[in-house]
């Protein structure tokens, strides 16, 4: 049991595991939102401002519930946090770069590093008041983002303590996991439908006019076959990918193959974010060597 | 390999420990309708507002239809009175219609969808008869049916009905009804077919 648990502990604070691939994750996640945020401002009058267009509805009161639920009421503050919202999900992605912890200074690095987890907070629970205030307005990939972005916050790379190397190692462990848990929920709520057993899912995904054009309404009618095909290959996708993403000899071909599932949800379904979003959290997986030196 | 220090060691199994708290809560978070009510209940404390989440798209199936909602209102009788029953209904509208754009926009039509599913969620299990009458009452007094109602009013109060410019007149109520359109059925020969269901009509008190 003990050398077990050594086993366990020294993994853990050995070494910044995958520190690359989670460098180039961690910016990806807060260019993610900063994108979102440069998309939403046109909206941002409807969704958050004075005469937005969602009905107040009540919430437990509590102190949390108060606190990331405040612009459901004061949507004056809205303008704040939004322009706050934007501004650290810029500075969560530079915190990433690894020329703020290029110092021997133990108080510079203790500086940056708190700074980093500052903004990258900031930039979760900003997130999170905006996504309460709209929720109406957002897809999945706002949900796995946040989460992201709550684990990335503890995410420091550039460390040479132990504890913090602990920590970062469990925030990339918990994005590994939640990726899991994603495909892991929507699978087996799938497997308890009829839909996606008789191969019908996509055809009928299709057939509702936001995920779907004219075009496509024809093709699965016209190849109902081929639809059928591909449900079921979604399925599979999906049930299968806790499993096969850790197999190392498959891994790579599983995550192109992801890829090209998430591709099609963004580009034919017209869910981008989400889309985005999962392809962005595919590069937590990549193993290390996969990137070269200098490639960031 | 250094021996980790006690106070290392005890940090790092107690991180390990919150990864497993965390993802245990998220798991009966996520498959909550299987879950004991004191498990929820639990789970629900931890996981609201800090890390809801709800990977249920098109899970466990895809809905047969498209929906859209739309709207309607009344104008008032130039100038008074301000009471319902008098007047002309506007022609209905889809909820996110904008003059001038060939589709509506992506966000807002999201936003209406959402709407439609709560409101279809709604007529699934809150729509009762009563002597062979529709009963609406426990629909039109949910979240969903204030949501959609007070965003079709706010949005095209926004955009300024043809008739407030021209009339200087404010609608004087609003009815709004989901237009359901199903799909036909993999490989057969019938078409698409359409069904209209009508929410009650709402009249505003008097500003």
């Amino acid at each position: 049991m003990k050398k077990y648990v050594t086993q366990l502990t020294h993994y853990f604070i050995s070494e910044v595991h995958g520190k690359r691939s989670l460098v180039l994750f961690g910016m990806l996640v807060y260019a993610w939102f900063l994108l979102q945020a440069v998309v939403l401002f046109f909206w941002h009058e409807q969704l958050w401002g004075a005469d937005k267009l969602f009905f107040r509805h009540g919430f437990p009161d509590t102190f949390i519930e108060n606190f990331f639920f405040q612009l459901v009421y004061e949507s004056g503050r809205a303008p704040v946090v939004f322009a706050l919202h934007m501004v650290c999900a810029f500075l969560s992605m530079v915190s990433f770069h690894p020329a703020f912890y290029r110092t021997k200074n133990k108080w510079s690095l203790v500086f940056w590093n708190t700074c980093a987890l500052g903004v990258r907070l900031c930039t979760w629970v900003s997130g999170l008041m905006l996504f309460y205030a709209a929720i109406e307005a957002f897809d999945g990939g706002m949900l796995l983002m946040l989460l992201m972005a709550f684990y990335c916050s503890f995410a420091f790379v550039h460390t040479a303590n132990s504890y913090l190397i602990a920590v970062t190692n469990a925030a990339r462990i918990a994005c590994l996991v939640q990726v899991c848990v994603v495909y892991l929920t929507a699978s087996l709520y799938k497997l308890g439908g009829t839909h996606w057993i008789d191969g019908s899912a996509l055809y009928y995904t299709l057939h509702i006019e936001l995920f779907s054009s004219n075009w496509w309404q024809s093709f699965t009618e016209n190849n109902y076959f081929i639809t059928q095909l591909f449900t079921w290959l979604g399925l599979a996708y999906q049930v299968l990918f806790p499993l096969m993403v850790w197999v190392k000899r498959v891994q790579k071909i599983w995550l192109l193959v992801g890829i090209a599932f998430h591709l099609f949800i963004a580009v034919v379904l017209g869910l981008w974010g989400f889309g985005l979003g999962m392809m962005i959290c595919y590069v937590v997986f990549w193993r290390e060597q996969k990137i070269k030196d200098g490639d960031l | 390999m250094n021996r980790p220090k006690s106070l290392l060691t005890a940090f790092t199994l107690l991180l390990i420990a919150g990864l497993v708290t965390h993802f245990s809560l998220t798991l009966i978070y996520c498959f909550r309708d299987n879950m004991p009510y004191k498990a929820n209940a639990v789970a629900d404390r931890y996981m609201v507002p800090c890390f809801h989440q709800n990977w249920k798209l098109f899970a466990p199936d895809v809905p047969m239809y498209n929906v859209e909602l739309e709207w309607r209102c009344l104008a008032a009788p130039h100038p008074q009175p301000l009471s319902g029953g008098e007047g002309s209904w506007t022609p209905w509208q889809d909820a996110t219609y904008e003059e001038g754009l060939k589709e509506s926009p992506r966000v807002l039509e999201t936003v209406e969808q959402g709407f439609c599913t709560q409101l279809s969620a709604q007529l699934l299990n809150n729509l009762y008869r009563k002597d062979s009458t529709i009963i609406y009452d426990r629909i039109v007094g949910s979240p969903a049916y204030a949501s959609a109602l007070f965003y079709v009013m706010k949005y095209h109060e926004q955009k300024k009905l043809p008739f407030n410019d021209r009339m200087n007149r404010q609608p004087v109520a609003w009815q709004i009804r989901l237009r359901y359109t199903f799909a036909p059925q993999p490989r057969s020969m019938f078409d698409a077919h359409e069904q209209v269901v009508e929410f009650p009509e709402y009249y505003p008190a008097p500003r």
